[in-house]
C-alpha cells in the first residue's frame, strides 16, 4: 500500500485545529519513539486532552502554533 | 576586464590559480612551462630529505565514461637533492618575478630540522612556505605528513618552530584524514600560521584486480594505501574549506585544494571562503594549458556579474552555510514535471516509488498518451526525481509559499524546553 503521509497529517491537523478553536493551549509535550504526545488544556474548564502526533508535518504544525502561543505569552 | 590579482596572506599572485605541490611542480622545467601557460603561482613539490619512490605509483577511477573522476597516488616527496631544487627555484623566480613560488616543506618534527630547511629555502627567494602536514602515505609511516597533521599539538608546535625563523608567510597544509579538520586548522592558527591550505589527499585503495587479485596500483604484487584526489573529492574538500571559513577562531586566509578542474570549481571555492586555489589532478589529466580556460572563464564570469576584482568573491557564500539546526523547517519545494520536455522514461517514477515518497503517478490523458504527474501534497521536495532525470528542464523544483514564518530545529527545541517538554 502506498504511503500517503499527507492524508495522515491532514487528519492530525484537523484534530489539532478543533481543540485550538475551542481555546485549548499546549501545556506539555512528551517526545517518544512513537511520536509526540501533545497535552492541551482548556484553562477555564480545567479540561486536558492528549493528541498523539505521528507525522513530521504534524510535528511542524503544532510547533508553529506552540511558538506563536509562547510569543503571545511572552509579550 | 576584471582584476584577477589576489593577495593571500601577503603573497601576491596575478591570478588565483596555483599549481599544488605534486608531480607537476617537480622541477624548474615544469614550473616555468606552467608559468608560460599562465599559472599565477606554484607550490613546489615538497622538499625534504630526498626519498626513493616505487615504480607504479598512480591509479584512476573512470566512472561511466568520465576518465579520471578520481585519482590516487603513492608517490612521495621530492627525490632530488635540496640544492638542485633550490637552484631551480631561484632561476624560476628570477625569470618569473611576478608569479608566486611557495616551497612545500616536510621534515621530521624537530625544531632544528624545521629551522634548517626554512632558512635554506628562504635564501633563494620563495614568496612563502607551505608546511606539508597532509601526505597520507609513505612519509606518514616515518612520522611526517599526515602522521603529524593528525595531532593538533604537533601541528601547533611545528608551525610555531617555523614561525620562529620564517621571514615569508607560512601556509599550513592540512590533512582531511581526521574527524574534524577545524581542530588542526585552529592548532595551526595557534601556532602562528599566516594561512591554511586544504585538503591534502584522502586515504584510499583504488581497487582490486578481480583476475589477478592484486591491488590497484600494485608494486610487484603488493599494494599500500595511497592519497585520493581529483573531481570526486571536491564536495569533501569544499565542506572542509567552508567549515574553516565559518569558524570564528580560524581567521586566516585559505588556499583551497581538492578536485578543482575548471573556473566554475574555482568560483565555488572562492565563494566558500578560499582566497585562491591549487590544482593538480586537472593538470595531470590535461596538461598546464587548462589554465587558459580557467583564466578566461573566471574573467568572463566576473565581467558578466559586474564584479571588479576576484577578491570580491572571497567568502560571499560563507554566511549562507550553517548547521542543520539552523535550517528553515517550514521551507517547502516540490517537484513539477514539464510534460513538453519529459520523454516519459519513467526514471523519476521509479526513483520516487522505490526510494522516496511514492508521489509521482504514471497517467494517461484523454488521447491515451502517457504522462507523469507529481502529487504535490505528498512531495517532500527531496530532489531525487530531478537528480535522476536525464532531460534538462523536464523536472523543476518549485518553491511553495508557506503559511508560517521560518522555523528551525533549534528554535523548536528552545520552544519545547520553554513549554516543558519531556
Amino acid at each position: 500500500m502506498k504511503l500517503s503521509e499527507y492524508q495522515e497529517y491532514i487528519t492530525e491537523r484537523e484534530k489539532f485545529d478543533f481543540f485550538m478553536e475551542q481555546g485549548f493551549k499546549i501545556i506539555e509535550v512528551n517526545e517518544s519513539l512513537s511520536g509526540d504526545i501533545v497535552k492541551l488544556k482548556l484553562e477555564e474548564k480545567d479540561i486536558v486532552e492528549n493528541l498523539h502526533i505521528k507525522t513530521a508535518n504534524g510535528r511542524k504544525y503544532y510547533t508553529n502554533i506552540m511558538i506563536m502561543q509562547l510569543n503571545l505569552t511572552n509579550v | 576586464m576584471a582584476d584577477l590579482h589576489i593577495n593571500l596572506a601577503g603573497i601576491d599572485s596575478p591570478n588565483p590559480f596555483w599549481l599544488a605541490s605534486a608531480p607537476p611542480t617537480n622541477s624548474g622545467y615544469q614550473v616555468q612551462r606552467a608559468f608560460e601557460a599562465g599559472w599565477g603561482g606554484a607550490v613546489w613539490k615538497t622538499l625534504g630529505d630526498p626519498i626513493i619512490n616505487t615504480s607504479s605509483r598512480f591509479a584512476a577511477i573512470n566512472f561511466n565514461g568520465q576518465r579520471v573522476a578520481g585519482f590516487n597516488n603513492i608517490e612521495l616527496i621530492t627525490d632530488r637533492p635540496l640544492e638542485i631544487n633550490l637552484k631551480e627555484i631561484y632561476e624560476t623566480k628570477k625569470r618569473f618575478p611576478d608569479r608566486a613560488i611557495i616551497a612545500s616543506l616536510m621534515v621530521e618534527p624537530k625544531q632544528e630540522k624545521w629551522h634548517e630547511i626554512v632558512k635554506l629555502v628562504e635564501d633563494v627567494g620563495v614568496d612563502g612556505l607551505e608546511l606539508n602536514f597532509g601526505c597520507p602515505h609513505g612519509m606518514a609511516e616515518r612520522g611526517m605528513g599526515s602522521a603529524s597533521g593528525q595531532v593538533p599539538e604537533l601541528v601547533e608546535s611545528q608551525t610555531y618552530w617555523v614561525k620562529e625563523v620564517a621571514q615569508t608567510p607560512v601556509i599550513v597544509k592540512l590533512t582531511p584524514n581526521i574527524t574534524d579538520i577545524t581542530a588542526t586548522a585552529e592548532a595551526a592558527v595557534q601556532g602562528g600560521a599566516d594561512a591554511i591550505s586544504m585538503i591534502n589527499t584522502i586515504n584510499s585503495l583504488m581497487g582490486v584486480d578481480i583476475d589477478t587479485w592484486n591491488t590497484i596500483p600494485n608494486v610487484a604484487g603488493k599494494g599500500a594505501h595511497g592519497g585520493y584526489c581529483g573531481p570526486a573529492v571536491k564536495p569533501i574538500a569544499l565542506n572542509m574549506v567552508a567549515d574553516c571559513a565559518r569558524h570564528p577562531l580560524i581567521n586566516v586566509p585559505i588556499s583551497g585544494i581538492g578536485g578543482i578542474s575548471n573556473w566554475k570549481d574555482t568560483v565555488e571555492y572562492l565563494l566558500m571562503g578560499a582566497t585562491g586555489v591549487q590544482v593538480c589532478t586537472a593538470v595531470m589529466h590535461h596538461g598546464f594549458r587548462v589554465v587558459e580556460d580557467m583564466i578566461e572563464g573566471l574573467s568572463n564570469y566576473l565581467d558578466d556579474k559586474g564584479i571588479d576584482s576576484v577578491m570580491d568573491l572571497v567568502g560571499k557564500s560563507v554566511p549562507k552555510y550553517s548547521d542543520w539546526g539552523n535550517l528553515d523547517l517550514n521551507y517547502k519545494v516540490v517537484a513539477r514535471i514539464n510534460n513538453d520536455i519529459c520523454i516519459n522514461c519513467n526514471k523519476c517514477h521509479i526513483a520516487c516509488e522505490d526510494a522516496s515518497h511514492q508521489c509521482i503517478d504514471m497517467l494517461k490523458d484523454a488521447n491515451g498518451n502517457s504522462y507523469l504527474q507529481v502529487q504535490e501534497d505528498d512531495c517532500v521536495g527531496c530532489n531525487l526525481c530531478s537528480i535522476v532525470c536525464p532531460e534538462e528542464g523536464a523536472i523543476n523544483m518549485v518553491e511553495l509559499k508557506g503559511d508560517h514564518p521560518p522555523l528551525t530545529w533549534n528554535e523548536r527545541q528552545k520552544a519545547l524546553s520553554e513549554i516543558g517538554a519531556k
